[in-house]
């Protein structure tokens, strides 16, 4: 089956009616990465498609120490246009240069595990993404979005934006990967601690990717930072929490049980290195 | 069967295309302007070998639908090789025997033409970096990187 039709709304407005109008029969992307590759390999046999390329949602706004990323910015500009940590880290690791000048952060949140680097960024940096329909627009913890899976959005909304503040503690993401560039991660962590003046952690935000069927927090391993310094035993308390409920999945690249023993690897790097770099304040 | 209309710049010429509605932009060149220079690799954007220029940009032919085109400005291989000679890269590229199935080339010598128009003076690292979404099954790369190199050494650029 072929599509009959290929959307292209110059609005949220129109985008909003058409998704109405055409609910299941019609696919949703934006740059094409995720759904042009799902049709060419004949995983996806779409009534209709629609592209929010051109809905007047690709504005890149800083104000108030916060971001506020329309859902087509690619990851090429995420990667120039700001300088948030993590975000740009994970942007500029995304695929080779031509798939960032194509690949957005909306759609990126659909991505399949392993791949979806952006969304753990953006889980770490405690973003919100902002889901509108014809009633109007709300915003939800990107945690959220991710645990509640299929149900995270209404048949009838679009994601149309992301929210990001900027981190107030140190940061660390570490992506391993079976080469440097353009493949799918083996394991992700994004990391955000902050430290009170004796150099114990007092918040932390640990986002994992390719460790479930989407980005998600290692809470057991936050919960074994909190209150402790940065040290050797802290850092290998929390890299083998992180590992706990985690179901990662297999590819070509490598298996779920490798994937597993990865996931504290990870974990224990980006911690070392925020324990290496200087606390800061001090 | 329904069918939609692309107007687009190909190669400075004024294109219209009728394509099926899910139509990439690697499927109409090849199959509608007859434009094979553009290789059909794994069609999941990993290998880079269908990269043509979208506005000067390394955009990745067999993932962007034909629609998104519209109005915009498409360069292939086909348009950057003068008649009956050689742009600079390809003479490099035979030059340094860069290429030997060369089916991952075109794509290359995109990529590598996007870097050189926005960085006529790039470092090794930086040629490394903007063909990192190119995969090459036989050369081992290091022809190719010579090759970029020497294009960007006749660019007037440093000892490097």
């Amino acid at each position: 089956m072929t599509a009959e039709a290929f959307h292209l709304p110059r609005s949220i407005a129109e985008a909003l009616d058409l998704l109405r109008e055409h609910g299941d029969d019609v696919v949703v992307m934006t740059g094409g990465t995720l759904v042009m590759s799902a049709i060419n390999g004949g995983q996806l046999f779409p009534r209709r498609l629609m592209s929010l390329k051109r809905a007047g949602i690709d504005q890149l706004r800083a104000e108030n120490g916060r971001f506020e990323i329309g859902a087509a910015v690619t990851a090429s500009r995420l990667a120039s246009e700001t300088d948030l940590p993590l975000l740009t880290q994970a942007a500029a690791g995304l695929g080779g240069p031509a798939l960032r000048n194509q690949a957005t952060i909306g759609g990126n949140l659909f991505a399949h595990a392993p791949y979806g680097d952006l969304g753990v960024a953006l889980m770490a940096l405690d973003a919100e993404v902002e889901l509108t329909r014809k009633e109007g627009a709300r915003t939800v913890p990107l945690a959220d979005f991710f645990a509640n899976g299929a149900a995270a959005r209404r048949p009838d909304e679009l994601v149309t934006a992301l929210r990001v503040p900027r981190p107030s503690g140190e940061t660390a993401w570490v992506r391993l990967g079976r080469r440097q560039a353009a493949t799918a991660p083996v394991a992700t962590a994004a990391v955000v601690i902050e430290r009170d003046a004796d150099g114990r952690c007092t918040a932390a935000r640990i986002a994992l990717g390719a460790a479930g069927p989407a980005p998600m927090r290692a809470r057991e391993a936050e919960a074994a930072l909190v209150g402790q310094p940065l040290d050797e035993s802290t850092i290998e308390a929390a890299a083998q929490a992180a590992a706990i409920g985690c179901e990662p999945p297999t590819d070509a690249l490598a298996s779920s049980w490798y994937r597993q023993q990865m996931i504290p690897v990870v974990v224990r790097r980006a911690l070392s290195q925020i324990a290496a770099a200087a606390p800061a304040g001090r | 069967m329904s069918a939609i209309t692309v107007s687009f710049t190909l190669n400075g010429r004024a294109t219209t295309l009728t394509v099926s509605p899910a139509t990439t932009l690697l499927t109409a060149l090849r199959e509608h302007a007859q434009l094979t220079a553009t290789k059909a690799g794994c069609s999941q954007g990993g290998c880079g070998s269908c990269t043509v220029l979208v506005n000067g940009e390394p955009t990745l032919a067999c993932l962007t639908p034909l629609a998104h085109v519209e109005g915009q400005e498409v360069t292939t291989l086909e348009g950057i090789t003068p008649v009956g000679g050689l742009h600079p890269l390809q003479k490099a590229f035979y030059d340094r025997f860069a290429a030997q199935c060369g089916y991952c080339t075109p794509g290359m010598i995109m990529a590598a033409k996007a870097l050189l128009d926005r960085n006529p003076h790039p470092t090794r690292e930086e040629i490394a970096a903007a063909l990192s979404g190119n995969l090459c099954r036989c050369t081992g790369y290091l022809p190719i990187l010579d090759a970029v190199e020497d294009v960007a050494r006749q660019n007037g650029g440093g000892e490097r």
